[in-house]
């Protein structure tokens, strides 16, 4: 069987999966989706919470250099020098 | 309703449980981060209160300011995950746990008592609670240090006081002294803190086997975390 067909037959497996029993399998898909973001925005959430928490720490502890070192260390900082 | 189920169940078996296992994992990730959400709040409401006004005003504004905090917060906490690059003592004040570490790496995790907030001391009371954040050991000293129990320690636990209050080994084989007055100590086997059920308030007591296992690395000058 050729990479096109095995394609077309798992595509034609998703789409019966999901129109079988009156859409019991989309119901399920949905579920699933609505999870997966609910997941992502308390993951998001709770990290900020702990970026706080990570600040009053260091605030207290009077290391505010070891924000500043980050902040040159974070994956999406530009360095222009 | 049901045989929509169970003739999806019937049709497409692998799938299905694909589905639900991946809604199962959603789940459980869902309690493992409302859990951790709810502790971060707890330790940053106990730090929020431990600061001076300027202080949480400086968290807030470095909070408010930052346009990428979302990286910030992850390089942050792989550099919690790398610790302090010099050896040093870590209290996690809720879980009760002292850690000898360096680096990240728990070189030794000691199971502590730490005595909780307590008004001592009169007329004028004065409030001892856990240290939090960053304090110092000042010195280390042995059994043979000569203590003078404080008049309160006996207040606070109902004894008379004596006038003659130096007592050698009072706070066990080993002690600890840091900055800011709190000690960290055994249970010493005389005196007024020799019973089990008793922490000196702001203070930490530890097992004396523990203490006695990294007496070589506590040194004056070493940085203990309180968080």
């Amino acid at each position: 069987m050729s990479g096109a067909n095995r394609a077309t037959n798992a595509m034609l497996a998703a789409a019966g999966f999901l129109r079988h029993g009156r859409g019991a399998g989309l119901q399920l898909v949905a579920v699933a989706l609505g999870l997966a973001v609910l997941t992502g925005a308390l993951l998001v959430h709770t990290l900020g919470v702990r970026f706080e928490r990570d600040l009053a720490r260091l605030v207290l502890e009077g290391r505010l250099e070891v924000l500043e070192s980050a902040r040159w260390n974070r994956p999406t900082t530009t360095r222009t020098s | 309703m049901t045989s929509r189920w169970s003739g999806l169940r019937t049709a497409y078996p692998r799938t299905l449980a694909g589905v639900v296992l991946g809604i199962a994992l959603l789940l459980v990730t869902d309690l493992v981060l409302v859990y951790e959400r709810l502790r971060y709040g707890r330790e940053l409401a106990r730090s929020s209160a431990a600061m001076v006004e300027t202080e949480r005003r400086r968290v807030a504004a470095i909070a408010a300011s930052e346009e990428n905090g979302l990286a910030l917060a992850v390089e942050l906490a792989r550099r919690e995950a790398l610790g302090d690059t010099e050896l040093h003592l870590a209290v996690d004040v809720q879980r009760s746990l002292l850690y000898l570490q360096r680096e990240g790496a728990r070189l030794r995790e000691m199971r502590v008592r730490v005595g909780g907030p307590a008004a001592v001391g009169s007329p004028h009371a004065v409030v001892l609670a856990p240290p939090l954040g960053k304090r110092w050991v000042t010195h280390v000293v042995d059994a043979s240090y000569p203590w003078i129990v404080p008049e309160w320690v006996y207040l606070d636990r109902g004894l008379p006081a004596p006038s003659d209050r130096e007592i050698p080994e009072a706070l066990g084989p080993l002690t600890v002294f840091l900055d800011g007055g709190a000690i960290l100590y055994s249970l010493p086997a005389v005196g007024p803190l020799s019973d089990a059920g008793y922490v000196l308030p702001g203070s930490v007591r530890a097992e004396a086997r523990d203490l006695d296992a990294i007496r070589e690395n506590l040194t004056p000058g070493m940085a203990v975390y309180f968080h």
